[in-house]
């Protein structure tokens, strides 16, 4: 277990020293975004009509839309439609939907964009809990899988 | 239920485990009939695969039969005899659409873990770490499958149980391979890799109508069942030098179709393998990418490499001069299984396709612990443990 962790760790260390270099370079030549005005964004495999039928959008959006901007427009491909999504730009948003999903606003916000996606693609969220799963010790590499689990939609 | 979980590095234990149960109206349960090991569980028995936790049931190739059905299921009854895809894919995104299925953007709940990997994630697959989704693994009596009218197939009759297993994901993979890396009639083609995946390559590429097919690995027995069971030819890389044999063999062309089926782990033994395999142990390299390497070298100019093992983070010394002077196309996929396992089958029940020789130890389910170290070890000749449960 000890090396598995060390391997995680390495990976997630690695991939995330490069992408910090990459922040750090991008941060030079663009004009820097905060993650509150990023827009998150889903590309999905339909019509704006279908995702979103008299300004009512499918359940998991609509559920924290109270604190969000929502966009659509059509992609380039034609058929698909670019789903996008923002922290509203009050000083409420962030604490209401912090308190009604308790995920960081950014995780939320990918979480309600991903779930809206396969509801319009699929009719329905896919679930993988519960699931058969052996004796599950709380070892040092287990709980950060198992916390890993936990923000994985974010 | 029995299931074999993963409970650290190297170790597997049979356990109790909560029987499977419908959660989406896709969904049905499948009773598993047969359910194969296959090279990417090494990755993951060995800890080279992050985000595996004990506890996690493993196996992905499998066959069964339906005993249980969600609302939404219109393609299949109870009773019948199914092979699954390994990976799960909705049917319905741009992907899979596109017939990328397992680049399917909802078949895996946790993308972000992949996300902060590789940038984007792929779908989910059965018993293949909580990257790849955290869904349970067919080595259990029972399994849930999502998506059941996209993933599962009817087995046509006649075919058996032993040849259909491998129409879950050994054999679409080495097609894949095959078809994805263009190979046409007149080709030479070369596969690292006698192992499941590398002799489907292989058997593909004859029936895409490849002139000459080449496999090299260094297990006498599985260098026996290419030449014997899939009908190409072989290359022994401890005895052979592979690069000046390849020149040789295609007039100094060199093969117009390298298809890489090893992966994460390939043999060390020459410079190149210590050196990876030192800096792997250091995790200052997550993967040792020996065949590909040679892959790349050997190919044609113009040529095409497929990168079908599996590999999870970065790799050294990679040939990029040689990928950009000489022309070549690269492309690698998780296996799009989907695509390929209707007409897999129907080429199994012509019997085109062949697969049965790979299971080379059938077993109960009790004994998969067994199974798998004789398979990681390829002791006793094997090539593929599979289980009953
Ligand atoms: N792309 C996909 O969707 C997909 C699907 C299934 C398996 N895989 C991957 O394909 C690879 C092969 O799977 P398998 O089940 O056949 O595994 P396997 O372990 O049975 O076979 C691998 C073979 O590679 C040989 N080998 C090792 N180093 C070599 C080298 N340097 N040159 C030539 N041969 C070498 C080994 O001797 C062994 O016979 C694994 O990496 C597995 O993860 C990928
Ligand atoms: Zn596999
Ligand atoms: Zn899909």
């Amino acid at each position: 277990m000890p090396k598995l962790t060390t391997s995680a760790l390495t990976i997630v260390g690695g991939v995330a020293a490069a992408l910090t270099v990459d922040h750090l370079l991008q941060k030079r030549s663009v004009q820097n975004k905060t993650s509150r005005e990023r827009w998150r964004a889903v590309t999905v495999l339909a019509s704006p009509d279908a995702i979103s039928r008299d300004e009512e959008y499918p359940a998991p959006l609509q559920a924290v839309i109270e604190f969000l901007d929502v966009r659509t427009s059509p992609a380039p491909d034609g058929v698909s439609t670019e789903l996008r999504a923002r922290l509203k730009q009050t000083k409420s948003a962030e604490a209401g939907i912090r308190k009604l999903t308790g995920l960081a606003p950014e995780s939320a916000i990918r979480a309600s964009l991903r779930d809206a996606k396969q509801i319009v693609e699929t009719g329905e969220v896919l679930r993988v809990l519960p699931r058969p799963e052996g004796h599950r010790p709380a070892t040092p590499g287990g709980v950060l899988v198992d916390l890993a689990e936990q923000r994985a939609k974010g | 239920m029995k299931a074999l979980c993963w409970t650290g590095i190297n170790k597997l234990q049979i356990e109790t485990v909560d029987d499977p149960t419908i959660l989406n109206d896709h969904d049905v349960i499948v009773k598993v009939l047969l359910s194969t090991t296959c090279g990417s569980d090494l990755h993951l028995l060995g800890g080279y695969v992050p985000t595996m936790r004990a506890g996690d049931v493993l196996g992905h190739e499998f066959i069964g039969e339906i005993v249980e059905r969600g609302p939404a299921v219109s393609k299949h009854q109870l009773g019948d005899r199914v092979v699954v895809c390994s990976f799960i894919s909705c049917g319905n995104c741009w992907y899979c659409q596109n017939d990328l299925f397992s680049l399917c953007d909802n078949g895996n709940p946790n993308p972000g873990i992949p996300e902060a990997l590789w940038g984007q994630a792929p779908g989910g697959c059965y018993g293949y770490s909580h990257a790849l989704g955290g869904f349970a693994g067919s080595h259990a009596e029972y399994i849930r499958v999502p998506y059941a009218d996209i993933g599962a197939f009817p087995i046509p009759d006649g075919v058996s149980n032993e040849r259909a297993v491998f129409a879950s994901d050994a054999a679409p993979t080495g097609w894949m391979g095959a078809d994805l890396a263009g190979v046409k009639a007149g080709d030479t083609v070369a596969v690292w890799g006698a192992g499941g995946v590398g002799q489907m390559a292989a058997r593909a590429a004859m029936l895409l109508g490849a002139e000459r097919v080449v496999v090299i690995d260094r297990y006498p027995e599985r260098l026996a069942q290419v030449r014997d069971r899939v009908g190409a030819e072989t290359l022994d890389y401890t005895n052979t030098e592979i690069l000046p044999e390849l020149r040789e063999l295609t007039g100094g062309r060199g093969p117009d179709v390298c298809i890489e089926a090893v992966g994460m782990e390939a043999h060390k033994g020459r410079i190149d393998g210590v050196y990876d395999q030192i800096k792997q142990q250091l995790r200052l390299e997550t993967d040792r990418p020996t065949a590909v390497r040679e892959a790349i070298m050997a190919a044609k100019k113009g040529g095409s490499v497929f990168v079908l093992g599996v590999f999870g983070g970065f790799v050294d010394k990679f040939p990029l001069g040689a990928v950009m002077n000489k022309g070549l196309t690269l492309r690698s996929a998780q296996q799009h299984g989907q695509r390929y396992i209707p007409q897999l089958l129907e080429r199994m029940a012509t019997g085109e396709l062949q697969t049965e020789h790979l299971a080379t130890h059938t077993m109960p389910l009790s004994d998969a612990p067994k199974g798998y170290a004789m398979f990681k070890n390829k002791t006793d000749g094997c090539v593929r443990a599979v289980f009953k449960p």
